[in-house]
């Protein structure tokens, strides 16, 4: 081929070519070839092949040294402007990515982009994270932590790219197969990649990540821009993100703000050790269970609407912030723990008279959650209450107690009752309504059964002995309505408890 | 024209479409190049032979004997490619995916066969063995066939088709796919090409031209692709 011209040749391959020495003399002239693909060593032989009106490349280099490739690649991609005007590559790296990173500017009018990579480098992650398209005028890295000019931007319309603006199909080749870790590390980003260049004025129509080497069934396709609602198998498994644990305030997961990222995941859970705020709410559009201990969730206007409230069934609140809860209806919350909220004083404090609407609430589960602020909870058709009041800390008192009687009058459809109270905190009023009381005025027509744990720590045995005596001879005069009753002393011998079941 | 687009879209199988009407049944029966190919296994019916025969062109044949069904209690191995192999004078399009080993293929009679006089394709594919039989097969194929378009991926049949006496049919060649891995001497082979627009090879050792030697290939030439061969 040294030295000739083709004047008509449209499509040209070689492949681990022999004795190419003497092409580094003599140029090959293609200036019709539209498609060139080349597989070898050294890649310097590529540069002797002018082929002017190139628009498919195929390109696999098995240089490992990523310096040599990044000039390798500079020189074919600046150079004379022979391959400006690419619009589809193929590259096979044995280096790390830093060598295309820094090239890509070059390659504007680029449509197709395949990467077959070796190995996950830390560049990688830079490299895709160059890819994600950010809101005009916004030059900041993407991967800050989110704030609410990126919670604003899943509404828009309009992101843009500097790099790769025409870019349509994306496809990642990694033979190797993404260990666990990794699947967890890079599916989100991936994911964002394909839900941020949706956004831009040419959209990327395709992103495609294989694994294993094809040749045996082994391959692994995952589509991080499905069109269709039909998700697949390997789709939803490459999603990686159906169920979550966060255990760290920097995890990545909360850094990227995207409903996509999030479009599998039905249970959440977040659990801190210190209050940290948490903001990816807005973007959990199919959750279902949720869980977070010592979250501090920003409350926002009564005029934003959170997917959540129509998916949520289970939320468990520890340590965290309640009145972001406050004024919103959850149709389809089904189970509500709450205990020790962050906001305590301040939902005290608020003068407006909002409430928690949970009209699909069956079970209510409180502890330290003080009695005076079940006014704002609506919980019209529950079933089953738990009230637990750790002994060592007896934040109950008895007006609260006064208010928690009222309370357990308009939940009608009660079945199951389950309290903790302290022993001299409006224990015999309690105990006479919810065993005596409320069975002879009806209050709760389809109980099953009350239980009242009373916590005896610190005081004198005697008092113990009385209130198990006294509980033990009322067992008669209940026989009218409950068809089992007992008392019984724990263990400890700090706690007696009485149960009553139909 | 729905007829037509469906017999086009491959989407309905002839049969099917047949059984609409009388009328799409003359039109799905009379027209010859629906027809054309004929696909042959192990357990072909010989039925099947016979109305590519009656219908049939041009004709084309898949010889493919690992891809067949449960063997039909009335029907013998290989009677359908016997019978085929009686009308190679009229194939216009060969195509070996697979071929039976030589213990049964031994047993086919190659006497009923006719040279390939119009043979115009033959592609025989990656992992066909060789075998006496095979060569039979091949040695049916005359060096005045008017081949224009060769797909040789099993070395040993690159090397039947590269020996000098096939220089006339490489002149006319449009199409060469082949693999050299048993070549191992530079072969002067680019300048008797004139017509070639795909020239794909593998492991095959191409001899230097210098820059004064007429190659009209260099012309003619559209796709190209040298895997592990001298550039």
């Amino acid at each position: 081929m040294l030295g000739r011209r083709f004047p008509n040749l449209e499509e040209c391959a070689i492949l681990l070519p022999h004795h190419w020495g003497p092409i580094h003399q003599h140029e090959v002239q293609l200036p019709s070839c539209i498609k060139f693909i080349y597989h070898g060593y050294p890649m310097t032989t590529v540069r002797y092949f002018h082929v002017p009106q190139m628009r498919v490349m195929e390109l696999r280099s098995y240089d490992c040294k990523k310096q040599r490739v990044y000039q390798q690649l500079r020189y074919l991609f600046r150079s004379g402007g022979r391959i400006s005007k690419l619009t589809t590559l193929h590259l096979t790296l044995r280096c790390n990515e830093q060598a295309l990173i820094k090239v890509l500017k070059y390659l504007g009018l680029l449509q197709g982009l395949e990467l077959t990579i070796s190995r996950c480098s830390p560049s990688w992650q830079t490299f895709l994270e160059s890819l994600v398209a950010k809101p005009p005028g916004d030059d900041r890295p993407f991967l800050g932590v989110i704030d609410h000019k990126w919670a604003k931007c899943r509404y828009s319309q309009t992101l843009d790219s500097n790099i790769l603006p025409h870019l349509k199909y994306l496809g990642i080749h990694y033979p190797k197969g993404f260990s666990q870790s990794e699947c967890l590390y890079y599916s989100p980003l991936l994911t964002l990649v394909g839900w941020t260049r949706e956004k831009l004025t040419t959209p990327l129509e395709h992103l495609k990540v294989w694994e294993g080497r094809g040749t045996t069934g082994d391959i692994i396709l995952v589509d991080y821009i499905p069109r269709a609602q039909g998700y697949d198998f390997e789709l939803v498994r490459g999603m990686v993100t159906r169920h979550l644990l966060i255990r760290d305030p920097v995890d990545r997961f909360l850094q990227l703000g995207s409903t996509i990222l999030f479009r599998q995941l039905h249970d959440l859970e977040i659990n801190y050790n210190h209050n940290h705020e948490i903001t990816i709410l807005p973007f959990l559009e199919q959750i279902k269970r949720l869980q977070i201990w010592h979250g501090i969730i920003p409350t926002c206007s009564l005029n934003i609407y959170l997917p959540l409230f129509q998916t949520l069934q289970s939320l468990r609140l520890c340590h965290s912030t309640f009145s972001w809860m406050l004024g919103r209806s959850f149709k389809a919350l089904r189970e509500f723990s709450v205990g020790d909220p962050l906001d305590a004083l301040e939902i005290q404090s608020r003068n407006e008279a909002l409430q928690v609407d949970l009209p699909a609430c069956k079970t209510l589960k409180l502890w330290n959650f003080s009695a005076s602020h079940l006014d704002f909870l609506s919980c019209p058709n529950v079933h089953i209450v738990q009230w637990e009041q750790p002994p060592v800390l007896p934040t109950i008192d008895t007006e609260a107690l006064n208010s928690l009687r009222i309370f357990l009058r308009t939940w009608s459809p009660l079945q199951e009752l389950d309290i903790l109270i302290l022993h001299h905190l409006g224990r015999d009023p309690l105990i006479q309504f919810v065993f005596c009381d409320a069975r002879e005025q009806g209050v709760w027509r389809d109980i099953m059964s009350v239980r009242v744990k009373v916590a005896f720590k610190g005081s004198p045995s005697k008092d113990r002995n009385h209130f198990f005596g006294q509980m033990v001879g009322h067992q008669r005069n209940l026989d009218k309505y409950w068809k089992e009753f007992t008392v019984t002393n724990d263990g400890s011998g700090m706690i007696v408890t009485v149960r009553a079941a139909m | 024209m729905v007829l037509l687009y469906s017999i086009e879209s491959g989407q309905m199988r002839l049969h099917n479409l047949a059984s609409v009407c009388r009328h799409w049944r003359a039109v799905v029966t009379t027209l010859p190049s629906i027809w054309s190919t004929l696909r042959v296994g192990t357990w072909t019916e010989r039925e099947r032979v016979a109305t590519w025969l009656q219908r049939a062109y041009p004709k084309k044949v898949v010889i493919d004997t690992q891809r067949d069904g449960q063997a039909p209690s009335d029907t013998l191995p290989f009677a359908a490619l016997q019978d085929a192999l009686a009308s190679t004078g009229q194939w216009g399009e060969l195509t070996i995916s697979s071929f039976p080993p030589e213990n049964i293929a031994s047993q086919l009679d190659f006497q009923a066969a006719m040279p390939m006089n119009v043979l115009k394709t033959l592609h025989v594919v990656a992992g066909c063995v060789h075998t006496l039989s095979f060569m039979y097969l091949l040695d049916l194929v005359p060096t005045g066939a008017p081949l224009s378009e060769l797909r040789l991926h099993p070395s040993f049949a690159t090397a039947h088709f590269l020996q000098p006496n096939w220089l006339p049919v490489w002149q006319n060649l449009t199409v060469l796919v082949i693999n050299g891995r048993n070549i191992h001497e530079p072969l002067d082979l680019l300048p008797a090409f004139t017509r070639l627009h795909t020239f794909e090879v593998d492991h095959l050792p191409l001899p230097f031209y210098d820059l004064g030697t007429n190659l009209p290939l260099l012309c003619t030439i559209r796709k190209l692709q040298l895997r592990a061969s001298s550039v």
